[in-house]
């Protein structure tokens, strides 16, 4: 059993997760909050290459001092750098207001429903892993 | 980012198009209104929105130097614009306010626009509302997890 630890790849990529939708989640509510603002311009996460690069974290020897960004626990600096503008394809076919404005309410809360119920189901994940370590520290009994 | 800012973000977007809807009422309410202090008839308002950054309860001053274009902004209303459009005229020489040709100047301010303008703040309002609610089931959410099961 060499190499075993309490929290291994699974608990830190579930929580990693976790905080990605949580902050995916912030950045969706401040596009909901500027929906009239004049010239705002939604903005999103990228949480799959955020993911992408942790798993791919797992498979190089780099140690995590070795690396300027952690990628599985990015600090919220590193995060917020993720934040990009993302181009809708229909915003080209006058997604966009005529005061600049191109917040699409109702994309806006599709996105957050679907971040909501990823984080939600992260969360289950995580809860069931930490259920199992549980059950082994009481030696099986419930 | 923490959980607990998005409160402050949906928060400010709530109290903004609230006043949207308060500015909205008044123009609804004062659609005949040829009296004000400043003289002449009332004119149309429109609130201004603007994007603005929420700062985190305990981010830092470096921080927010650092990242501020990449900020989770708000909304803020930074003011109330009169309309300058010119005061439509009707002929009404009864009218204690009419001029000596007969004509009583009433504000430009077409209800329906009004009604349209109200609805979506409205309809903003609820959007605001209900991510708040999804940020509270979060957080929620997230208590469940040290709850022994």
């Amino acid at each position: 059993m060499s190499g075993f630890k309490l929290f291994n790849f699974t608990h830190q990529l579930l929580e990693l997760s976790t905080r990605v939708r949580a902050a995916r989640h912030e950045v969706l509510s401040a596009n909901i909050a500027n929906a009239d603002t004049p010239g705002y311009r939604p903005r999103d996460l990228d949480f799959k290459s955020l993911m992408q690069s942790a798993l791919e974290a797992k498979n190089d020897d780099l140690r995590p001092s070795d690396r300027r960004v952690d990628p599985l626990s990015p600090s919220a600096q590193d995060l917020q750098s993720m934040v990009y503008e993302p181009e809708y394809p229909d915003n080209r076919h006058g997604e966009e207001r005529l005061d600049g404005n191109s917040v699409s309410l109702d994309r806006q809360m599709a996105l957050m429903t679907e971040n909501s119920l990823s984080y939600e189901a992260s969360l289950t994940l995580l809860s069931r892993a930490l259920a199992g370590l549980r059950y082994a520290i009481g030696e099986g009994r419930r | 980012m923490d959980l607990f800012k998005i409160f402050s973000i949906s928060g400010s977007g709530m109290a903004a198009q609230r006043s949207r809807m308060s500015v909205v009422a008044g123009n609804l309410a004062n659609t005949e209104t040829t009296r004000t202090p400043d003289g002449g008839p009332y004119k149309r308002r429109d609130v201004i929105f603007q994007a603005s950054p929420r700062p985190g309860e305990f981010s830092g001053e470096l921080d927010e130097a650092v990242n501020a274009e990449n900020e989770m902004q708000g909304v803020e209303v930074v003011g109330v614009r009169q309309s300058s459009q010119p005061p439509r005229k009707i002929f009404d020489p009864s009218h204690p306010d009419a001029n000596p040709e007969g004509f009583v100047s009433l504000p430009d301010i077409n209800p329906i626009e009004e009604m349209v303008d109200m609805m979506s703040a409205a309809r903003s309002y609820e959007a605001n509302l209900s991510a708040y609610n999804t940020t509270k089931s979060l957080i929620r959410k997230i208590l469940d997890i040290g709850r022994a099961s």
